[in-house]
């Protein structure tokens, strides 16, 4: 194939004279997305960098899992690359195989529920990844504690315990946890299993809420360490903004204040007052803590690099627990009104109350679960349509053989993947926006007090 | 595959929904502006409550597989 070079100034002056005639479309398309021209900019290098760190990320990760079956002729220059950096973790393997392990190709799907779900190891590109602290509660053997980099990115056995996708996992069978070296793991189905030495080692299942297992797992994992680190985020910015209250008053507010003052005053005047009532002021701080939370962490789940990267809105323990936080509150805060509303419904037929009562109680359930799954979808479901849409280049490129096919991938997803951020942008602000709403819809319904009898 | 497919219905359903409630909501705010903030809380009042409907579905889609 012959490629024609055009020369490049040239090119360049094209390009630049097809940049004058355009440039006030360009500028009237940038500007109906942004108003602000710094805020512009940054957005662009944002999106642009997201874009580019989340598919070398997953290309790294890739080329780090695919599998080196075909003969040598297949190989890209990368996989070799992936190859001997594998080695390099796994001395022993090498001398006792001769070769590496040669790992079982992960679907994409695995892949992309990898990259959404809570890990052990907070990983930044390629091999390299951040350690946190592993601490695993075990009901034979006690308290077992541990930085992740012990486990060497799963090549590593550590006291019964695998790295299977930077997700750990404990040795089913007792005397096996004895081993040391891992050289890779693989699914079947259900079943996880470590192969060392071309044994194959059963794997239990993670520890969750739900399920039993011999153990428990209450490491500072990835969702846990951005938790932390968005608590003090809010903590600096709202003591920061406060104290600026504190000192002046009277004086109008810039800054970060005046940043921050549309916020509040939004939840305030248009959220809490008109759906809680009289009594706002005694819950305004909750609904506000909930909305900077769920918005600074969905926000913080659309960068894909380090201090973001992780699903801590996406994950439905965290929704879980936001949601117990309203259910409790409604539940305490009830009046007696509230109650012979749900029980006892006055101004109907007493068959219709038979009717209505199992729904009410019903409802006081239904209402904190519907809040729970519906932030967790959204956030989730957003991360799993920008994954697809990058998985594009694997699937289209067949995993790094066929480079047209990559660049075709490519081509399709990135813009998708463009507009598909923006929706996130939205959705992350409509997300925390909804949760406040309709929290203190409940708390209002709670603490309601009717000043009417009972016509209804 | 059938969770895939339940989890397509059910997101026609919600569509079906919210559209219906969004587009009334713009209706309503064209004829009556001065009314925009009742309606929009009460447009997303009605909103979540047909999503939780979807949502049900999409739990019970993951569940099934």
């Amino acid at each position: 194939m012959v490629i024609q070079i055009v020369p490049l100034r040239k090119f360049l002056r094209e390009v630049s004279l097809l940049m004058t005639k355009s440039a006030p479309l360009f500028v009237l398309v940038l500007n109906y997305f942004l108003v602000s021209l710094y805020l512009r900019n940054i957005i662009i290098v944002f999106f642009c960098l997201n874009i580019g760190v989340w598919g070398v990320n997953d290309l790294s990760a890739q080329v780090a899992t695919s599998t080196p079956n075909h003969t040598t002729d297949d190989h890209t220059q990368s996989t070799h690359e992936g190859e001997t950096h594998a080695d390099e973790h796994s001395p022993a393997a090498g001398e006792s195989h001769g070769v590496t392990a040669h790992k079982k190709e992960t679907s994409y799907t695995d892949m992309m529920m990898d990259h959404i779900s809570n890990s052990n190891e907070f990983h930044l590109f390629g091999h390299t990844s951040i350690p946190l602290p592993c601490i695993f509660y075990t009901q034979d053997e006690g308290v077992h504690a541990f930085m992740s980099s012990e486990f060497e990115h799963g090549h590593k056995a550590v006291k019964g315990f695998v790295l299977d996708n930077g997700v750990a996992r404990r040795i089913l069978n007792p005397a096996q946890r004895s081993i040391e070296h891992i050289d890779y793991t693989e699914r079947e189905g259900d079943k996880i299993y470590a192969v060392a030495h071309g044994e194959k080692i059963e794997l239990e299942k993670a520890s969750t809420l739900i399920g039993k297992t011999s153990w428990y797992d209450f490491s500072i994992s990835k969702n846990v360490f951005t938790m932390l680190l968005s608590a003090l985020i809010l903590c600096i910015i709202f003591l920061y903004v406060a104290s600026k209250y504190k000192k002046s008053s009277n004086i109008a507010p810039n800054g970060a204040q005046n940043f921050f003052e549309v916020f509040l005053v939004f939840l305030r005047d248009d959220v809490v007052k008109p759906s809680i009532g009289e009594k706002w002021e005694k819950f305004f701080p909750f609904v506000c803590s909930v909305f900077f939370f769920i918005l600074l962490n969905n926000l913080l789940g659309i960068v894909p690099f380090f201090p973001g990267g992780a699903n801590v809105t996406g994950n439905i323990g965290t929704t879980m627990v936001l949601a117990l936080f309203t259910f409790i509150i409604v539940t305490l805060n009830g009046t007696k009104d509230y109650w012979m509303h749900i029980l006892w419904m006055p101004g109907v037929p007493w068959a219709v109350k038979l009717l209505l009562t199992p729904i009410e109680i019903a409802g006081i359930f239904i209402k904190p679960f519907t809040l729970m799954v519906r932030l967790f979808a959204n956030i989730a479901a957003g991360h799993i349509i920008i994954l697809s849409l990058i998985g594009l280049i694997f699937i289209m490129g067949k995993n790094g053989t066929e480079m047209g096919g990559a660049i075709t991938g490519g081509a399709i997803g990135v813009p998708f993947v463009f507009a598909m951020n923006f929706l996130e942008l939205f959705v992350a602000f409509l997300q925390a926006f909804i949760f406040a709403l309709l929290t203190s819809l409940y708390i209002g319904a709670a603490v309601e007090t009717h000043a009417h009898d009972d016509h209804h | 595959m059938y969770g895939a497919i339940g989890a397509g219905l059910a997101a026609i359903g919600a569509g079906i929904g919210v559209g219906q409630i969004g587009g009334k909501a713009m209706e309503a705010i064209a004829r009556q502006p001065e009314a925009l903030a009742d309606i929009r809380t009460n447009m997303i009042i009605a909103a979540a409550l047909v999503e939780g409907a979807a949502l049900f579905a999409i739990v019970i889609s993951f569940i099934a597989k």
